[in-house]
Order: C-alpha cells, then sequence, then structure tokens
C-alpha cells in the first residue's frame, strides 16, 4: 500500500450555499513518482478535490493518506507540513515584487534587525533554481514575465517548501505551445527526482503525452482509473462527457432560412493586444434558428461573442446584420440595429446589483424616443414598461424600485432577459441560458427562446452544457483554439460524443461549408 | 435615501453632538453658559444666523461638486484647489473688465470661471482615461499645484501693498453681491447656490446624462456593457465637479470678501466631501448636510466669543462626524461588496 503517495477514499464535499454535491464518494490513488492525470468536464470536481488535498476546502466525509498514513489537512499550512503544494490555475503572484521575493513569499530570509537579508535570500533561490534545472532573471519584477515564466515562479515558490506532491490546476490553459513544451520537460524533470506530480486538464492530447496514469471524473465521481496505457483518447472523452441520453430528443430539422447575422474572417485579439484569440472565424446566425456556439473555455468563445456585441475591437473581418455592416461600430450602434446580449456574467456585466429593477430595465432603452426626448427621461413611461414587464415575466418581489440584490439568481436572470428580449432584438445572444437555475425557471427560459426563434428572430446560445445545446440548438459551431472547426445541423444522429471530440480538437475538422454556397449536400459529414 | 439611511445619519449627527456636548462639559468652567452659547448662540441673533447661513453657501456647492464626481465614482479629491483657482480667477477677472456693467459681467465671469476650474479637475479624468493614473491622487496633487500658483501670484504681482497682509486690492463694489440680512454677511450668493444645487438635481435625478453618470458609477462595465461611453462620463463628471467647485468660491469672494485673500477658503473642499458623504451624494441633502457643518463652524466661534470654550471644539466634532461617517460608509461598502458575491452559485458551480 505505501506506494501510492496520495490515497483519497470516499470523499464526500456538499456546498452549502447552493446545495450542490460536488463529490460523492470519490477515491483518487496515485502512486509515488508518477505523473497523474485527473480529467473530467467542467463542474465535474477536479479542482474541488484538489482542493481538498491541499486544505483549501473542508471534506465533508471520507479519509486522506499521504504516504500511507492516515492525515487530516485542515489548512494550506498542513498541506506544506505533509509534502504538498498546488500550482493554481490563477497564478497568485504579486506583480510588482521580483521573482526572489515572490518565490520566498511568507518564509522570508530575515536578518537579526528583522529585515529581509537580501544576499541571503539570492542565495537560497539560486540553490533552488540549481537543484530544479529551473533558471529565471531572480531580481526581475513579475509583472514583465510572460506567463510560462510566472507559472515557474508559482512552481519554485511550491518546490521551495520542500513538497513531493505537486498537484498542477490546469496548467497549459494560459500558456502558448512553446511554453507547454518547455513545461512538460520540467515535469518530466521533476519526476526523475522523484516527485509526484497530479496534472488537471481537459485537453486529452496534453495528458496523453505527459500522464503515466489517469483517473476520470464525472459528475463528482471518479468512473475510471488506471495506466494511461489502457485508454485511448476517444475512450477518455466518452468516459468524461458520457453518452447523450436520447429521450431529449425534440430536435427540429434544420432549414436553409435566410442568415441575420453573418461573421466573416472575423479576427480578435486578446485584452493585451498580442495574441489572436479568434481567427477568421465564420460563422451565420439564421432566422427562425436557435444556433449554438461550443467550446472549452480559453478558446475564444467569449472574445468572439464579445466582438459580436460591439464590445471588442475587431482586428480585421466583418459582421454583418441583414445586409448593415457593424464592424467597428459602437456598442449603441450595434442595439440599435437589433442586437441584444445576454453575457455569461450577470451580476457584474449584465446587470448593476445596486440599482433598482427600473434602473435595470431601461438602461439600455433609455435613448430611445418613448423613454427619453431631448435627453430628459420620460419616468412614466419607463415606470409603465418596467411594471409591465415585472408582470410579464413573474418576477417576484415585484416593486420596482426594489434594488437587484433582493432578488433571488433567478429573478435577477429574469430581469435581465425581459430587458433584452423587449427590446425586439433581431439576433439575441444569450450565453450559458440557464446557469445557477432551476428546472422551472430553466424550462421558462427554454420555452422563451423557442418562442423567438419562432417569431421569426434568430438566438444564438452560447453554452458549456452540451445537453441543453443538443436540446435546444437547430445548428451548432464549434470553436477550437480561436478557429470554427465545425458547422453541424442538430440531426437525430448527431451525437454529444461527436461535439465533445471536436471541442476537444480530437476529430477532424470537417471542411468549413459557406452556407450559401451548400446546395443538396449533407453538410453533416461525422468525423472518423 | 430611504429611511434607514435617514437613521444612520441622525445616529452619526447625535453620536457628534453628544461627544461635543461631553468635550464641553469636561473642559469649560462654566459649563451651562458654554452648552448654551454653543447650542443656541447661533440662533440668537439675525448677525449670528445670518452668518451662519452665509459660511454654508460654499460648502453646499463643494458638497454638490463632490457629490457629482462621487456618483460617478471618480474621486475628485482637489476640490480646494477648484475653490482657490476659481476666487482668484473670479476676482482677476472682475478687476480686469471693471467697466463692465454687472448684469453683463456676472455671467461672463462665471462661464469662465466655471470652464476654468471644471478643466482643472477634467485633467485628472483625462490622465485616469490615457494613462490610468488615480484620479484620488492627481486631483490632489493638481490641486496642490494650482494652490501654489495662485498663492505666488497673490504675494508678487497682485498684492496689495496697504494690506498688510497676503491679499490682493479689492475689485470694484459694484460687483459685490446684495446683502439679506445686515449687518451679517449673509448675500444673494444663497440663490445662486440653491439654484445651482436645484439644477444638479433635476439633472442627476431626470436626465438620460444624470443615470448615465449613475450608472458608470454603480457598474461601469455594465454601464459600458448598455452602451455607455464610461469615459465620456468620467471627464464630464470630473469637469461639472471642478466646476462647481470653482463656483462655489467665487460666490464666497463676490459675496463677502471682494478681493483674494490667501488660504481665505480654508477647508471648503475637504468640508464639501464630507457635506456630500452626510448627504450620501444626494444633491439636495447636501443642504442640510452643510446647514449642519456650517452651525458647527458658528457655533464653535459663537461659544467662544460669549464662553470660554475654544472654536477648537467643533474641530473635535467635525472630525468625530467625518470619522464616524467615513467608517461608516466604508461599512456599507465592504458589506456590499460581500453581498455581492454572495450570488454566484452559477460560476462558482462551473469553476469546480
Amino acid at each position: 500500500m505505501d506506494s501510492y503517495s496520495i490515497e483519497m477514499k470516499d470523499i464526500g464535499k456538499v456546498f452549502e450555499s447552493n446545495r450542490t454535491v460536488a463529490l460523492d464518494h470519490t477515491n483518487l490513488r496515485v502512486a509515488k513518482g508518477s505523473i497523474h492525470a485527473l480529467v473530467g468536464e467542467n463542474g465535474a470536481g477536479k479542482s474541488t478535490l484538489m482542493k481538498i488535498l491541499c486544505g483549501l476546502e473542508r471534506k465533508n466525509a471520507g479519509e486522506i493518506f499521504i504516504g500511507g498514513i492516515h492525515k487530516d489537512i485542515k489548512s494550506v499550512k498542513d498541506a506544506y507540513d505533509n509534502g504538498i503544494g498546488m500550482v493554481n490555475q490563477q497564478f497568485r503572484l504579486i506583480e510588482d515584487y521580483t521573482v526572489t521575493e515572490n518565490i520566498l513569499l511568507g518564509v522570508e530570509k530575515i536578518n537579526r534587525w528583522g529585515f529581509i537579508n537580501q544576499r541571503e535570500s539570492l542565495r537560497r533561490v539560486q540553490a533552488l533554481m540549481g537543484t530544479s534545472c529551473l533558471s529565471l532573471p531572480p531580481e526581475t519584477i513579475v509583472s514583465e514575465l510572460t506567463m510560462g515564466q510566472r507559472q515557474l515562479v508559482e512552481i519554485l515558490r511550491i518546490l521551495n517548501r520542500s513538497v513531493d506532491i505537486l498537484v498542477l490546476d490546469e496548467p497549459t490553459s494560459v500558456l502558448i505551445p512553446q511554453e507547454i513544451q518547455r513545461l512538460f520537460l520540467i515535469i518530466r524533470e521533476l519526476k526523475t527526482q522523484g516527485k509526484t506530480i497530479v496534472f488537471i486538464s481537459h485537453r486529452l492530447e496534453e495528458v496523453f503525452e505527459i500522464c503515466d496514469r489517469i483517473t476520470i471524473l464525472r459528475n463528482g465521481r471518479d468512473i475510471a482509473e488506471g495506466p494511461i496505457s489502457g485508454f485511448d483518447k476517444k475512450q477518455v472523452s466518452f468516459l468524461m462527457i458520457g453518452e447523450y441520453p436520447g429521450a431529449l430528443n425534440t430536435k427540429r430539422p434544420a432549414k436553409d432560412h435566410p442568415v441575420l447575422l453573418k461573421v466573416e474572417n472575423l479576427s480578435v485579439r486578446d485584452v493585451h493586444g498580442k495574441t489572436e484569440v479568434v481567427r477568421s472565424a465564420n460563422l451565420a446566425v439564421r432566422q427562425n434558428e436557435i444556433t449554438a456556439l461550443v467550446g472549452v473555455s480559453n478558446n475564444g468563445k467569449q472574445e468572439l461573442v464579445e466582438a459580436l456585441v460591439g464590445l471588442r475591437r475587431v482586428v480585421s473581418g466583418n459582421i454583418c446584420l441583414r445586409d448593415r455592416e457593424l464592424t467597428g461600430k459602437t456598442v449603441r450602434d450595434f442595439r440599435k440595429a437589433g442586437i441584444a446580449y445576454i453575457p455569461e456574467d450577470r451580476t457584474g456585466v449584465g446587470a448593476s446589483i445596486s440599482s433598482s429593477i427600473l434602473d435595470n430595465i431601461i438602461a439600455t432603452k433609455l435613448y430611445e424616443i418613448p423613454y427619453s426626448k431631448r435627453g430628459w427621461i420620460n419616468r412614466k413611461i419607463a415606470r409603465k414598461n418596467a411594471e409591465s414587464l415585472v408582470r410579464e415575466y413573474r418576477i417576484k418581489g415585484s416593486a420596482i424600485q426594489a434594488s437587484l440584490d433582493t432578488l433571488s439568481g433567478g429573478n435577477v436572470q429574469k430581469v435581465i432577459l425581459a430587458r433584452e428580449i423587449s427590446s425586439d432584438p433581431s439576433v439575441l445572444i444569450l450565453c450559458e441560458p440557464t446557469w445557477g437555475l432551476d428546472h422551472r425557471s430553466s424550462d421558462y427560459i427554454y420555452k422563451r427562446l423557442a418562442e423567438l426563434a419562432g417569431s421569426g428572430k434568430a438566438v444564438l446560445i452560447v453554452s458549456s452544457y452540451l445537453d441543453e445545446v443538443m436540446f435546444l440548438a437547430d445548428r451548432i459551431f464549434v470553436i477550437y483554439k480561436g478557429e470554427i472547426i465545425a458547422e453541424l445541423e442538430n440531426a437525430a444522429t448527431l451525437t454529444k460524443t461527436t461535439i465533445g471530440e471536436l471541442m476537444l480538437g480530437l476529430g477532424a475538422p470537417l471542411s468549413y461549408v459557406c452556407p450559401s454556397d451548400r446546395q443538396g449536400e449533407t453538410n453533416r459529414e461525422l468525423p472518423r | 435615501m430611504n429611511q434607514f439611511n435617514v437613521w444612520r445619519t441622525v445616529f452619526i449627527v447625535g453620536a457628534a453632538l453628544g461627544f461635543g456636548l461631553c468635550v464641553i462639559l469636561l473642559t469649560s468652567q462654566e459649563p451651562g453658559v458654554a452648552v448654551h452659547a454653543f447650542f443656541v448662540g447661533p440662533f440668537s441673533n439675525t448677525y449670528f444666523f445670518g452668518n451662519l447661513l452665509a459660511s454654508a453657501i460654499p460648502l453646499v456647492l463643494t458638497g454638490v461638486a463632490a457629490c457629482v464626481s462621487f456618483s460617478a465614482s471618480v474621486f475628485n479629491l482637489g476640490l480646494e484647489g477648484q475653490v482657490y483657482l476659481g476666487s482668484f480667477l473670479g476676482v482677476f477677472l472682475a478687476w480686469r473688465f471693471e467697466t463692465f456693467p454687472p448684469i453683463v459681467l456676472y455671467p461672463f465671469v462665471f462661464s469662465i470661471v466655471f470652464c476654468c476650474s471644471g478643466l482643472l479637475a477634467a485633467l485628472s479624468g483625462y490622465l485616469k482615461i490615457k494613462r490610468n493614473v488615480n484620479t484620488l491622487i492627481s486631483s490632489l496633487l493638481i490641486s496642490y499645484i494650482a494652490i501654489y500658483l495662485v498663492d505666488a501670484l497673490i504675494e508678487t504681482v497682485f498684492i496689495d501693498p496697504n494690506a498688510g497682509m497676503a491679499a490682493t486690492p479689492y475689485f470694484s463694489d459694484r460687483f459685490l453681491f446684495a446683502k439679506l440680512l445686515p449687518p451679517s454677511d449673509l448675500h444673494a450668493g444663497l440663490f445662486l447656490a440653491l439654484i445651482f444645487t436645484f439644477s444638479l438635481y433635476l439633472v442627476m435625478k431626470k436626465s438620460v446624462f444624470g443615470f448615465e453618470i449613475a450608472l458608470t458609477g454603480k457598474n461601469p462595465t455594465f454601464a459600458r456593457y448598455t452602451g455607455i461611453s464610461v469615459s465620456k462620463i468620467l471627464m464630464l463628471s470630473m469637469f461639472l465637479s471642478g466646476g462647481f467647485a470653482g463656483m462655489a468660491g467665487m460666490i464666497d469672494i463676490f459675496g463677502i470678501h471682494g478681493r483674494m485673500i490667501r488660504g481665505f477658503s480654508n477647508g471648503y473642499g475637504w468640508n464639501g466631501i464630507a457635506v456630500a458623504l452626510i448627504a450620501r451624494n444626494q444633491p439636495l441633502w447636501a443642504i442640510p448636510s452643510a446647514l449642519f457643518f456650517a452651525y458647527l463652524e458658528n457655533a464653535a466661534n459663537v461659544g467662544a466669543l460669549l464662553s470660554d470654550i475654544t472654536p477648537e471644539i467643533a474641530r473635535t466634532i467635525q472630525a468625530t462626524i467625518f470619522f464616524t461617517v467615513t467608517a461608516e460608509t466604508l461599512f456599507s461598502f465592504v458589506r456590499k461588496k460581500k453581498g455581492g458575491e454572495a450570488w454566484k452559485p452559477s460560476s462558482t458551480a462551473s469553476s469546480r
């Protein structure tokens, strides 16, 4: 038994705040000196399991053995004491400090006057870099480093606590390919030094490149475990996502309705304006259809959507609504032209949580004639509109002066939905339609979306929940590494597995068929 | 302002006055006389009462100035400098164009003063947008530059050698505002202050522009999402804020002093910030809030005149209020932040 460096048995975790079971009798066994992959969909429980191991979350049930000895890990310090350290997906570095200062954060070398001993610190960091074969300029300010280098700082900081077990949570998600290769070299080097590494990822190619063993989580359970050689990628992807049950099948056959929103060769850069996160994407959202855009996070999905509503600058390519060119126009022009948008972050971007229902509803409409004249708001009309919407959408706690933070999550969503739909858009872009909603509210939203599509509008949903996509969408676009790699019609033969493989970049990319060129041919060639 | 906020404000004011009472009782030899002079003195005759109202005028305006910028969540800490620049420009222009009839001079001087002080504040807004400089710091530093430049001008080029202090000569008293309650200082600028406050109230409450300011202040990301040009709003609210501050100084000069005196505006800007904090950024509430501040100031002066307490008592009480109000604002801010994060089951679920 002592060959296992980590053994987690029957771990249970319930999040009280939203009453979800994150982990349900989950087991994990990691052999000493191995690189162990932990894979699963978003929300499968990977990060939660690791947070429990590293003392960031408390478990509700189960036992943890480290090197065969039963341990109770209550805090990050406990984890360090047991030789466990984690590199988080979001780096926790102080950007204005130097590499040395960040590595020694919390365990600074102090001289007898209580000041930091610079020379001793530097010596310690250089020794650390020497033993781990990682090198970085120790005096550089962290904000000047690349993402890959910052990650090394994180790793060095963990190694400084002399850990034996390193947990890397999605370490490659922010790295460029060359940096990923460098990281893999480092991981292999650490392995030869006898460290145990847990590698969390949903990029299967990487898992197969570097890992020795694998544990697959689905819905908080470990459903498969074993040496990586016993699996192939398709099998893992199937185990991660599961087969789509046929029961929900209410697919409508897609017809060739006219295109409302057309995107051609669109390229968009990231926040820093350096790398192109969307590369010559082509997309067509059609009237009377619900179109879905799917993709794993960090693949340009969010940036593409922001460009579609005017919130992000376009590098090249165009966006047209009907025949109107919208590229380079302001957010208000996009809205005027008939694009409505419900962002993923409802309370941060899609609403002002400390404002009233009324203010949230009229915020986007204020600039049109009945609501304001010559710059003065007509409160009466605004109030009437808000009141009728509150009634129509059955928003509870319905005083329109009530501030949004007094409403439940579902009602906040309804306020946003009411505002966006009531502006009578030609195209509604909706991210994660039913996040945080219970069954009833979800059904309500599905109904509204179907109604919208039925009444000659176009709906674009962006969802990471494939069941929902399969249930709602007539047409599905898959984005992978910033490129639209497939356009699929949601016909009876389409399976969730196929989409999942495409999203993970496993399926052979379909040759993109420009909708107008396609005549009679079946556009759904399943990749094999 | 909802009822809860009103009660909170009453509590803060009450606590501060209670504290003041304790200090008076502890320090005074004749507490009865002192308490009476402090609490009732300012209302005992037209002279004291008129002065109370007169000293509230600039505070209302600086309070309103702070309200505008705070509503947009940009912090104009340079009110002091904008007040000072406005006052000096007012004096200079009244001097330079002394042949003008007052009816022509007023709108002319007012608009120039408003624009110049406004631009001084808008500079911080510009730096924020273009270079991401913290408005808090830039407005404060720029304001100090303005103050020292104006001081230098008063002490050198524009000094009145006969004044016996650092002050410019008087401008023509045709331009002075009419006195309302002689012999007190109360002047017609009171109406100007009320008109300005009320128009700002209307703009904030009823106009699209006011809505944009408030929305930008509450959630700039959402404001951008609805199509508001957030940087434009930041600049404009800083401009308005600076403009009102300039008005505050200029009206005080045209109502009372008739010349520029070095350091005459001491504290108008800072007290304006406190006024806005008590008024919770509602322009109309700046009026009672400024009156209260003016009352404290005058109560201390009257108390010092009629009994043995010192004006420092009022400073102690003002400081107490400033402290409680800021602490309380900070508290509600922290709570709001927590509350904002409480509802996020969806995103935590996904990141797991």
